[in-house]
Order: C-alpha cells, then sequence, then structure tokens
C-alpha cells in the first residue's frame, strides 16, 4: 500500500484550516479549562492527577478536531474531491495521533518537572498545620514501594497506562466518526432541533464496555460469585512481575502494543468501511 | 489518768493498725509469673496477646477475624493457655481446649523423632542411600545418581522440584496408600542431593513411607504406638481423614476455617473441610493445643522420654546443615532452630485451614504451641513467639561485620518452586529482586553468614535475621540460603520475562491479526497469497499456545494441575509448536521466493512472532507433562 506523503500534508493541511474556523468553538473552550484545570492540579498539586489528562484528552480530541466539519455538514465535500477515501482516512489518523503523541509528551514532561520541582510546596508552606507537601511524595513513594517500582517508575506506568487508554479511545471514536460523524452531534449539541441522537456511537460502547465489564468482573471476583479469580490469577501475577520488571516498563510495553494493535484494527476496518459508506 | 493512757493507747493503736492495713492497698501487685527468655513475664505476655487481639481483630488482609489457640509451657508445667475466638462463628462456638486444628507440617516432625527413634534401634542409618529400604525401582525419574539419604530429606535438599500434580484429594474415597499417593505425584529431581535446600511435601511423605518399609506397619499406626500412645497424646489423629481418632474425627468436622475478604470487610467462612492429604506423614495431624503442648514438652524433657537414650534426643536437636561455613545450624534433623533471644528449634504449619506452630528451647525448656484457623494473614503465630523467645541481638553475631554485601544483585527465585515442565514459568511469576528483600543493606559477618538488621522508628529496638550463601571455589553465588528455602540467583531474568511477555503480547496480535483478516474478507478485499493459509495455523497456533499457558497456570493456582490435564496441555502445546514451527518456515521461505516484495512485512513480523512463540515453548517447556 503506497502512501502519497504530499497529499496527506494536503489534508492535514485543509483539516487545520477548517479546525480553526468558525464561530462557537465550544470543544476548544472545553479542552482548554479540562487541561486547564487537571494540568494545573497536576502541576500544582500532585503530578499523578496531571497523568490522567492523557486519557481524559482523548474523548476529546475527535469531537473537538472534527466540530467545524460536523456542524457544516462539509464532510460530503470529500467525495468530491479527487482523492480516495483511504487516504482522507490514512490522513486524519496520521493528524490525530500525531496531535496526541505531541500533547502526550507535554503532559508527560510537565509532570516530569512537577514531580521533580514539587511547586506544591509553594501552596503548602504557610498554611497553618501543613507539611511542606510532603505527603504528595509520600504517597507516590509508599505506594511504588508496594508495587516494587521506584516513584518514577509508577508515574512512568501509570501515564502510559492511560496514554494506551487513550490510543484505543480515539481508533473507536475515529472509526464511529467515519461511520456517521451525525452521531457527534449530540455531544457537540448541533443537532437543529435540539434532540439528541438516539443512536450511541461506538466509542460510548467501548467506553462503557472498558468500564463496566472489568468492574462487573472485579466484583464477581471479590464477591466470589465468579470463579474468575483462578483465571485471573495469571494476569495479576505477569502484571506484578511485569510491574517490578526493567521498573515498569515492560508492562507499559504491554499495554502500549496492546493499544497500537487496537488502533491498527479500528484503522483497517475504517478504511474499509469508509471506502463503501455512501456519502 | 491511767484511763486517759489506755484511750491515748487505743488510739495509737488503732492509727498503727490503721496504717499498716492500707500499705498493702497502696503498694503495688508484685509479677511473680515465671520470667520467659524474651525478659517478658507470663503475665506480660499474656496481656500482649489479649492487646494483638483486641487491637487486631478486624477485616483487613493480615487481622485476626478466626479462633487461636495458645499454649505456653516449661518443662513439665503449663504456664499458660489462651483461646481466643470462635471455631463456629455462625452457631457461636468459641474455642477452647477440645478444640482440634490442624497441625499442618509440624506433622513432619513425628517422621522425624520416629527416624531417630529407629536410628538408635539401629533399624536405620540416617547415611545411607533410602533407595536401601524402598521397594525396587520406587523413584521413576530421578535425574542423579548421588544417594538420597535420611539427612537429605530432614534437610529437604535431596534436590526435587515443587509437585505440579495436585497433592489433596477432594473426595476421601480417592485416597490410596501411601505408596500409591506419593508415586503419583513424584516430582522431577532437578538439584543434585545436598545441593540445594528446597522445602518439600514429597520428600518428607518418602520419608515417612521409608519408616513404613522399615517397621513394616503403617506410619500412622507407628506413630499412634510409639509416640502418641506413650505421651498420653489421646486427642490427635493422623490419617488423611482423621479416622484414626474419633474426637478428632467429630471435633474437626465441627471446626470452620475463615480467611479475610477485606473488599468486603467480613470473612469468608471456608467450611469444615475441603481436602485430604493423600501424602499425610507431610501435614494430616490434628488435634488439640493440649496434646500439641504435650508433645513440646516430652522434646524438652531431660528424660527423653521418646527415646531409649537422652542422647538420641541430643543428637536431634544437633546440627545437620549449617549456614554457608560458618557453625550456625539451619537445619537440625528435621527441626527448623530460629536465632532470637535463645535459639529456639521448632516447625511451623500451614493449610488450607489452618496455620501452627511449635517451637521450643531445650536450656530453659520453654515452649509455646499456637494454631489459628485461617490459611493465610493473620500473623499471631509470627507474634507470639517472639514475645515469648525475644528476637535476635544484632551484635550476638554481627559485633564484627565485613562490610555490606554488595555482590549480591538481580533476580532470584525460590528454589522451592518448579524448574523444569510445563510450569517452569511459574518462579519467574515470582521472582524477587535483591534490593527488595534488602540485599543490599546485608552484613557480612563471616563465613559465609550474613545479617539483616532492621531498626523499629518507634522505639529504636534493633531485630535481625540471619541468611547463608552458597559459592563456588571462585566465589561465584550459587544460592542464597534461608531455612527452609534457598534462594537461586536467576541468569538474565528481564530477557526470560520479556520473552514470555512477548509469547502473549504475539497471541493477542494474533486474535487482531485474524480479526483484520475477517474484516478483510467480508470486504471482498483479501488477497490470498503464498503462505496465507499457513500464517493463519500460525496465528491459531500462537493463541491456543496463550490460552493453554494461561490455562496451566490457573491449574497451578488451584492446587495442582491433574495428570490427564497435564497430558491434555501438553499435547495441545506440542500441536501450537509445530504449528507455529511451520509457519515460521513457510513465511521465511516464500518471503524469500516473493518476485514483487509486496507482503514482505506480513512475512517478516508473522514469521517472528511464530518464531517467539516456537521460543518459549520450548524454553519454558510448556509442552512438557511427563517426569515433572
Amino acid at each position: 500500500m503506497k502512501i502519497n506523503w504530499s497529499l496527506m500534508r494536503e489534508i492535514i493541511r485543509v483539516d487545520r484550516i477548517t479546525m480553526q474556523g468558525g464561530k462557537g468553538n465550544n470543544m476548544k473552550l472545553i479542552l482548554i479549562v479540562c487541561s486547564g484545570l487537571f494540568g494545573g492540579l497536576g502541576f500544582f498539586v500532585s503530578p499523578l492527577m496531571g497523568l490522567y489528562l492523557p486519557f481524559l484528552l482523548a474523548g476529546f480530541f475527535v469531537p473537538m478536531l472534527f466540530q467545524n466539519e460536523i456542524k457544516y455538514h462539509s464532510t460530503r465535500l470529500w467525495a468530491l474531491l479527487p482523492i480516495r477515501r483511504r487516504d482522507l482516512v490514512n490522513a486524519r489518523f496520521l493528524m490525530v495521533y500525531g496531535l496526541y503523541a505531541i500533547v502526550s509528551t507535554v503532559i508527560y514532561l510537565l509532570m516530569v518537572l512537577a514531580l521533580y520541582l514539587r511547586p506544591w510546596r509553594l501552596i503548602y508552606t504557610g498554611i497553618e498545620g501543613s507539611s511542606e507537601g510532603v505527603e504528595n511524595t509520600e504517597i507516590v513513594s509508599m505506594l511504588a514501594s508496594k508495587l516494587g517500582l521506584s516513584p518514577i517508575g509508577l508515574f512512568n506506568l501509570l501515564f502510559f497506562a492511560c496514554t494506551a487508554l487513550g490510543i484505543v479511545w480515539i481508533a473507536t471514536s475515529l472509526r464511529s466518526y467515519f461511520r456517521d460523524e451525525s452521531i457527534f452531534s449530540s455531544a457537540l449539541q448541533l443537532g437543529k432541533s435540539g434532540k439528541r441522537k438516539k443512536k450511541q456511537s461506538g466509542s460510548e460502547i467501548v467506553l462503557a464496555l472498558i468500564i463496566v465489564v472489568p468492574t462487573l468482573l472485579w466484583v464477581g471476583m471479590v464477591t466470589e460469585i465468579l470463579p474468575a479469580g483462578k483465571v485471573a490469577a495469571v494476569f495479576l501475577y505477569l502484571g506484578m512481575q511485569l510491574m517490578q520488571a526493567a521498573d515498569g516498563f515492560l508492562l507499559a510495553a504491554t499495554f502500549l502494543f496492546c493499544a497500537i494493535f487496537h488502533a491498527l484494527y479500528n484503522y483497517i476496518a475504517t478504511v474499509l468501511e469508509y471506502d463503501v459508506r455512501d456519502l | 489518768m491511767k484511763h486517759l493512757l489506755k484511750k491515748a493507747a487505743a488510739l495509737l493503736c488503732t492509727g498503727l493498725l490503721m496504717i499498716n492495713m492500707s500499705l498493702p492497698v497502696s503498694a503495688e501487685e508484685e509479677d511473680t509469673s515465671p520470667l520467659l527468655p524474651s525478659g517478658m513475664t507470663v503475665t506480660e505476655v499474656e496481656k500482649a496477646f489479649d492487646d494483638y487481639i483486641r487491637l487486631n481483630t478486624g477485616t483487613s488482609d493480615d487481622d485476626f477475624m478466626g479462633a487461636a489457640l495458645v499454649g505456653i509451657f516449661q518443662g513439665d508445667e503449663v504456664l499458660f493457655t489462651g483461646f481466643y475466638g470462635e471455631t463456629d462463628k455462625e452457631h457461636g462456638v468459641k474455642a477452647d481446649e477440645n478444640s482440634c486444628f490442624e497441625w499442618g507440617s509440624i506433622t513432619k516432625t513425628f517422621i522425624w523423632v520416629s527416624a531417630l527413634q529407629l536410628y538408635e534401634q539401629g533399624k536405620i542409618d540416617l547415611n545411607k542411600d533410602v533407595r536401601e529400604y524402598l521397594p525396587e525401582d520406587f523413584f521413576r525419574h530421578l535425574s542423579y545418581d548421588e544417594p538420597i539419604t535420611m539427612l537429605n530429606l530432614m534437610n529437604h535438599n535431596a534436590g526435587w522440584q515443587e509437585t505440579v500434580k495436585p497433592i489433596m484429594n477432594k473426595d476421601a474415597s480417592t485416597i490410596g496408600s501411601l505408596r500409591d499417593e506419593l508415586q503419583a505425584v513424584e516430582p522431577a529431581q532437578v538439584h543434585r542431593p545436598g545441593e540445594v535446600t528446597a522445602y518439600s511435601n514429597y520428600g518428607a511423605g518418602v520419608a515417612g513411607y521409608v519408616i513404613e518399609c522399615i517397621t513394616g506397619e503403617s506410619f500412622c499406626d507407628y506413630v499412634h504406638e510409639h509416640i502418641f500412645e506413650p505421651l498420653g497424646m489421646e486427642h490427635t489423629a493422623l490419617n488423611p481423614t482423621h479416622s484414626d481418632n474419633a474426637f478428632v474425627f467429630e471435633k474437626r468436622s465441627q471446626m470452620h476455617s475463615y480467611s479475610i475478604n477485606s473488599m468486603l470487610a467480613h470473612a469468608i467462612d471456608k467450611g469444615s473441610n475441603t481436602g485430604y492429604v493423600g501424602m499425610y506423614p507431610a501435614g494430616a495431624a490434628c488435634g488439640t493445643i493440649g496434646d500439641m503442648m504435650i508433645y513440646g514438652q516430652a522434646l524438652v524433657d531431660e528424660s527423653a522420654p521418646l527415646f531409649e537414650h537422652p542422647e538420641t534426643q541430643e543428637l536431634l536437636f544437633s546440627a545437620t546443615s549449617f549456614y554457608g561455613g560458618s557453625d550456625i545450624p539451619i537445619c537440625c534433623h528435621g527441626f527448623w532452630p530460629t536465632e532470637c533471644s535463645v535459639r529456639i528449634y521448632g516447625h511451623t504449619g500451614g493449610t488450607h485451614f489452618g496455620q501452627a506452630d511449635l517451637e521450643i528451647d531445650p536450656v530453659s525448656k520453654v515452649g509455646i504451641a499456637v494454631m489459628v484457623n485461617e490459611s493465610s494473614g493473620n500473623h499471631f503465630n509470627n507474634v507470639t513467639a517472639e514475645l515469648v523467645f525475644g528476637t535476635l541481638d544484632p551484635d550476638k553475631y554481627g559485633a564484627t561485620t565485613y562490610g555490606k554485601a554488595t555482590d549480591i544483585k538481580g533476580y532470584f527465585m525460590p528454589a522451592r518452586s518448579t524448574h523444569v515442565g510445563m510450569t517452569r514459568l511459574d518462579p519467574y511469576l515470582f521472582a524477587i529482586n535483591a534490593e527488595q528483600f534488602g540485599a543490599d543493606d546485608m552484613d557480612c559477618i563471616g563465613s559465609g553468614l550474613l545479617q539483616l538488621t532492621q531498626e523499629n522508628a518507634e522505639d529504636g529496638t534493633r531485630a535481625a535475621a540471619l541468611l547463608g550463601e552458597i559459592r563456588t571455589p571462585d566465589n561465584k553465588l550459587v544460592a542464597l540460603q534461608s531455612p527452609s528455602n534457598d534462594l537461586i540467583p536467576v541468569k538474565a531474568y528481564t530477557l526470560h520475562l520479556a520473552l514470555l511477555t512477548a509469547f502473549i503480547l504475539v497471541g493477542v496480535a494474533a486474535v487482531y491479526m485474524m480479526l483484520i483478516r475477517r474484516k478483510l474478507r467480508k470486504a471482498g478485499r483479501w488477497e490470498s497469497y503464498a503462505g496465507a493459509g499457513f500464517m493463519t495455523i500460525g496465528r491459531i497456533g500462537r493463541l491456543l499456545s496463550a490460552v493453554l499457558m494461561v490455562a496451566t497456570f490457573s491449574f497451578v493456582v488451584s492446587g495442582g494441575i491433574p495428570a490427564a490435564t497435564g497430558a491434555v496441555i501438553g499435547i495441545g502445546q506440542m500441536l501450537c509448536l509445530a504449528a507455529c514451527g511451520i509457519a515460521a518456515v513457510i513465511c521465511i521461505v516464500s518471503l524469500l521466493r516473493q518476485k514483487e516484495k509486496a507482503h514482505t512485512v506480513q512475512y517478516l513480523l508473522c514469521s517472528g512472532a511464530n518464531v517467539i512463540t516456537v521460543t518459549a515453548i520450548l524454553f519454558f517447556e510448556m509442552y512438557r507433562f511427563w517426569n515433572v
């Protein structure tokens, strides 16, 4: 499969122009507030809070980046342009994941900086009865030692786990978008009638499954209704050993590997589905 | 005047009497209870027990939830017995002197005592190969020609790995003879006899069978005749179903064991019995705390009621293996010495239904017996021994040190594990980093002896624990010695773990690749190419192999892999090995033969993934279900 890189660049440039146009870019505001809140909390209070940002932002990426296209129904324009649909899919996957990689890297570096500079000491100092914000690093150190990791190892592991979840979420969102962009209308409240679309997006279903299924399994094991404990034990022990070996990087690599394959599957499915979609 | 003087005298006497009578009330009551080796009195220890139970009764994993029995004796005098909690929470049955708890591995001490009894009668040579006492071809797959002696069995260094097959019978009717039970679970011999200590229930079971072969009677009957009856232990049973003692049989069936569900903050009632130990000399004894104390008292009795000569009892507690090259014993004829403020000898026990501990100090003749009905967590039996016997003073052996043990690095796996066969991956999941057990903080105190010192942050008191090192003549570390279970260094652990991880991940990747292929076929976009079919077979093989590996480990967690199940899994892994191997070869051949290089990436990735699976199956012996 040959990739036309110059065409990729053009499509990405068009998308960037589309993204910046239009009034009432409410998703951008939400993104900024969210980033500011969690990023700020992460930097000034606890880096562990900032680790959730890659996961949270992944949910906003697709609707945020393409909200103008949705709003002005310009998805059909692509059917008129002399490009292969596959090229559009390639370009968008490339763009979204490229942006996500940049954002995640920036967040990671900021949180690592916060971990070393400990700016929360500036906040806690002077508050009666408090220590120098030592509790933050103490909690991280305690948690890390219980898991057999260094504090930075625990931090890396959590970050890569959230990033992997974000990769999965983006892949599912993009596939849903290419299948039917109108499902994001309700999220953006762009429908004229004001009624929310009842059809669930694939990403919502996947997100629900990601949260509900492990929770049900956990509840089932804890209450001993499900005999899944013994099967889960191998993953638990393997996970624990991976966590401790190479200071968490092996487990982090495992998460990323699974996420990348999930993204690959969704990419190929998207190409196939969008190719035959009637625009 | 006289009348006045009499009145004054009466007043004075009354005043004096009142003062004298009030003195005992205001003075402190003296604690006259006996002093224990820890420096605490029995009264203080009793209070400490009460405080521990009161403060630790709760719902977290380490808390006390069930029942506990504890007895302290000195010589033939019982200093204290305590009964805590309930043996049946639902019916409110409190623990008492009639409660029958499981002894667990303390049962093994009956084997060692029996062996010394036969030794003093000249019926056994402790240094002779036990095969001379056993039926011919009893062992079916030993790896080394070196003799296995009774001392090897006592020291748990005969070289056997942990059993793979289950040692617990769920159904009493399936329990066979001791010989049959032992032969059904014979594990592989992975170390040369005498080289490494790896606690072995199987080895102890074999020792029990040796007693049977020499005496011509069942081990249970022998112990009843030569230990229980002479000592008057009327409330202890030994056979797997406890049917050799009607009292114990009845009481044990009423005793429930518990574990903690800390998530839901309640005790899980595990019922009264869920398994039977087929090789029963290793751990099937059950009885009252009173009987355990009688047994312990006999072991500290200078008249040695269990033996014909007191010297035999002294021999029982003489060292059979040492820490490194030092003269500090690590094993004494099957009894494990522990360095506290004094040196104590004893054995712990643990089953799925409870834990127990019996420790004695032959010098002061103080001993303690503890039993709880929780299988894990609940450190009551650890706390009790420390309260009675104290802790090791770091300066006792470590007054002079030769610096820190700086060359103990990397990962270590317990010798008591499975090192060959389809469960070979098991120790890789439990390996520990040297830093985790404080290797970089250990002091070298000479002669292969290491000491780990810990300081209590609250009161500044220090306590120490000993380890030993076994090294080759060129100073290469072979193992770290700890009582009953050496730690063996693992070379290239991270690489092996990465291989195991990659094995699982290529299985996951196979699922996605098959989903992608299915998607392409449904969309009519699938173009068949050379080797595609074999690549699919390879993917199925990778996925199936990963599933079988998970199944293997699930059985291990459940208590063992039955022989038939192991065979099915092993044959399945062989088929996966063949499928992945063929797929890898086909991919490489197709890669080399292809003209247009259109599928180079697919061929490379697929062959690489199959090679990883083949390597993992071969390295971790996932196919091997025989001689394990």
